[in-house]
């Protein structure tokens, strides 16, 4: 990793941040659908960040969301558990020789490739988001619906924001 | 020990894994129960901070809203004060009971001026609600800050409303401090002063003394904002004072405006008419 590719990286960790705690803290669409697109700072991790240092930057972003959503905690315990994920859902869609160099971008992968290694566990992030916010299973339908319209949504400025990422 | 090292080696990332999981559940499960001064929350200084600049944003694309919401509640309020003020006049004598119906025969009704000239000799507002919404010709329309005008013609959803940036319009004034009442007429130029004539220059005066609407009015509730005395100047050969008054309505930025309807004046101009 090269100090143009950290100083690029860093850049749109704080993008992704500012854009989460401004911005998208106020949008709910239908009442449903909540956007979580600081997710990508983690799932756009080049792929050689070893998982315990993807993990502490999880943690540390999770906690600077949770601060702004007054749930402290709840954000870093889902983030965490993406960034430890995440290799291993590589490993398991990726041939194993792949896994270790595959660059996770738009333009190199294509949209369905690219939403293939990025959604499932943009579903995990968010399943797991609101399965510990509701902390019981009272809701289901109404917490799976939730989940399933974030899902959706996050995935969607997730593709708006790397559409405008130059390869 | 050395297979136990070795164990922790190759499972370090699950182990981490677990300790920050635990951690997180730690924090969770304490700012669930300890309610008390935690500080890594939205109280603190610099998360407020931001948060209040999002705000801030966020207030300026409601604004309109709010705006909207601000004027109606005023009419609310205008109508409780017009009222209350009617009911219990503190220039009264005791003795003195002021008939409830008397009392509120001011509605208000809301409206945008959708229109607003300024540099004409006789200027008019257009607002945006006609006979539809029950505005008459002849109401009165005031602003938040003072009196406008008067309501000139109204078609189904619109009304022109005379300004009283005027020539021909004349509004009875009275002079809080020194109780004297006299006659606002707009002398035309300046957009911010109005003159007020018949005050007699034996009475105290003093620019900043505040003009509102006087009681001898159909239109206006009294004590309506009309302006601020901006400078008083006597001439030797005058009875009365020449005062310039400057207008507490912006007419520059004028919005929302209400007009006023007075629910018994008909029966106060046939009343008056019957006895010429």
């Amino acid at each position: 990793m090269s100090a143009k590719e950290i100083i690029s990286y860093s850049l749109w960790a704080l993008i992704f941040i500012t854009l989460q705690i401004l911005l998208m803290q106020h949008i709910v669409l239908f009442g449903y659908a909540f956007c979580f697109i600081y997710i990508a700072i983690i799932l756009l991790l080049p792929v050689e960040v070893n998982t315990i240092t993807a993990m502490l930057i999880a943690l540390i972003s999770g906690l600077l969301v949770d601060v702004f959503y007054n749930t402290l905690g709840i954000h870093a315990a889902a983030s965490v558990l993406v960034a430890y994920t995440r290799p291993i859902w590589l490993r398991m869609i990726v041939d194993i020789k792949d896994a270790d160099r595959i660059e996770i971008e738009l333009g190199g992968l294509g949209v369905i490739r690219f939403s293939m290694l990025t959604f499932p566990l943009i579903l995990l992030h968010h399943s797991a988001l609101f399965f510990i916010e509701i902390n019981n299973f009272n809701l289901l339908p109404y917490t799976f619906i939730k989940i399933i319209a974030s899902s959706f949504f996050t995935m969607t400025i997730l593709l708006l924001t790397q559409s405008f990422r130059k390869s | 020990m050395l297979s136990l090292l070795e164990f922790l080696s190759r499972n370090r990332n699950f182990i981490v894994f677990v300790l920050l999981e635990v951690l997180c559940f730690w924090l969770i499960s304490r700012s669930n129960t300890y309610w008390g001064a935690t500080y890594f929350n939205t109280s603190n200084y610099y998360v407020a901070k931001v948060l209040s600049v999002s705000n801030s944003v966020r207030d300026y694309t409601n604004l309109k809203e709010e705006n909207r919401y601000l004027a109606e509640e005023n009419v609310k309020l205008n109508q409780l004060v017009t009222e209350l003020t009617q009911l219990n006049t503190s220039d009264a004598p005791p003795s003195y009971y002021a008939d409830s119906t008397y009392a509120k025969r001011f509605k208000y009704t809301v409206a945008k001026a959708i229109k607003s000239e300024l540099y004409h000799a006789d200027n008019y507002i257009t607002i945006d609600k006609g006979t539809k919404d029950g505005i008459r010709p002849g109401m009165g329309v005031l602003s938040a800050s003072g009196i406008v005008g008067r309501v000139r013609s109204c078609s189904e959803n619109f009304s022109v409303v005379t300004s009283i940036l005027h020539s021909q319009f004349m509004v009875s004034t009275r002079l809080i401090r020194s109780n004297e009442i006299g006659t606002a007429q707009w002398p035309g130029i300046d957009t911010e002063i109005i003159e007020l004539s018949d005050i007699s220059r034996y009475k105290p005066v003093e620019a900043g003394d505040t003009a509102v609407t006087s009681n001898f009015n159909s239109v206006f509730p009294p004590d309506i904002m009309v302006g601020i005395v901006k400078n008083v100047k006597t001439r030797p050969d005058q009875t009365f004072y020449d005062i310039d008054l400057s207008l507490s309505t912006d007419f520059r930025n004028l919005t929302y405006v209400y007009v006023v309807e007075n629910s018994m004046v008909k029966e106060e101009q046939e009343l008056e008419n019957s006895i010429k």
